[in-house]
């Protein structure tokens, strides 16, 4: 008798053994970094042409900022990323909600329109600056040439349904080169990789690896 | 009619075993498919804990981490306050919250500045 008892207690104990126990799993998740605006609810994303004022020869603007920014936003975007060309002698086309909720009524899709105003200069200037020279120990005062870029990017995202501008923010980046051959072209992407990194970091989201407990009681 | 009380009991018993199982098969299946990138339907099948039993804590949690994982944080914030209100002792979901907690501020700093 008291075996068997024992024996039930075994057949018990095996039994509540192989019962799971695991209460709660814990999981590495990839976690979207928050962003000022939300890129994934649109269909296509819009490059007008932007307001160019002050040409450089050597540079086709709106060619080279649609080319630079659609090739990175498209890692990221799942949409259509399209440029069009836009008139900007009418009056104050930004502020006109009619005027982009209209722009292209051929289709009823989400979009998003990349556009502004642009203005990149070049200057040359001259400072007194200390260089060591070739055989003294000491540094010299020089009277030295550097080249400068500037570049004033005013941004606007806007909301093709509504008319509004969603994202606003006026990018004034410079840099100077030593070279003053330095050929406008590079400086351009240059400060343009300045700009993606300020802009892409309120705009695309990244993703951060956290730890979660997934908890089943 | 003393005599049934044991049946009904029994039944009672059952039924809630049975109601109890489900909810544990729910909440595991939606781990499950949650390990395997499958979010959508782990909400899914963690909402129909919620259904059975809208005071599941552990379904609250889960459902807040699924919306964090989606990037959609104010609903995700909502969820762990009803998981934590449930289970104010419960480490692991204090120590979800305080994780996303730090996110979450980053959200409300970037907005506060858009609005400036």
């Amino acid at each position: 008798m008291k075996k068997k008892i024992n024996l039930i207690f075994i057949l018990f104990f095996l039994i509540y053994c192989s019962c799971e126990s695991i209460s709660q799993y814990k999981l590495m998740i990839e976690i979207p970094t928050p962003t000022k605006i939300d890129l994934s609810s649109y269909n296509k994303i819009i490059f007008t042409s932007f307001k160019i004022e002050s040409e450089i020869k050597e540079i086709n603007f709106n060619k080279e900022i649609f080319n630079f920014f659609s090739s990175e936003i498209e890692r990221e975007f799942k949409g259509k990323i399209l440029f069009k060309e836009i008139d900007w002698s009418q009056k104050n086309i930004i502020e006109n909600k009619e005027y982009w909720k209209t722009l292209l009524n051929n289709s009823k899709t989400k979009k998003l329109f990349f556009t502004g105003k642009l203005n990149f200069k070049k200057e040359l200037r001259k400072a007194l600056l200390e260089e060591q020279a070739p055989a003294t120990p000491f540094p010299e005062r020089k009277l030295i040439s550097r080249l400068f870029f500037t570049l004033n990017l005013d941004l606007y995202l806007i909301d093709s349904n509504t008319g509004e501008i969603i994202y606003e923010k006026d990018f004034k980046e410079s840099r100077g080169y030593k070279n003053i051959n330095q050929k406008p072209n590079y400086a351009f992407f240059d400060i343009l990789e300045e700009v993606k990194n300020k802009l892409f970091r309120e705009i695309i989201s990244h993703k951060k690896r956290e730890e979660r407990f997934l908890i089943i009681k | 009619m003393r005599k049934f009380f044991p049946v009904i009991f029994l039944l009672i018993a059952l039924a809630n075993y049975a109601i109890g199982d489900r909810i544990h098969d729910y909440l595991k299946f939606g781990i499950m498919v949650a390990q395997k990138d499958l979010w959508d339907e782990a909400i899914f099948q963690w909402k129909k804990v919620l259904k059975i039993n809208p005071n599941n804590a552990a379904a609250h949690n889960n459902l807040a981490v699924a919306y964090e994982k989606k990037g959609l944080f104010e609903k995700a914030k909502e969820e762990y306050e009803k998981a934590l209100k449930l289970a104010p002792n419960d480490y692991r979901i204090k120590s979800n919250y305080e994780s996303f907690l730090a996110i979450y501020k980053q959200l409300k700093k970037l907005k506060n500045e858009e609005e400036n």
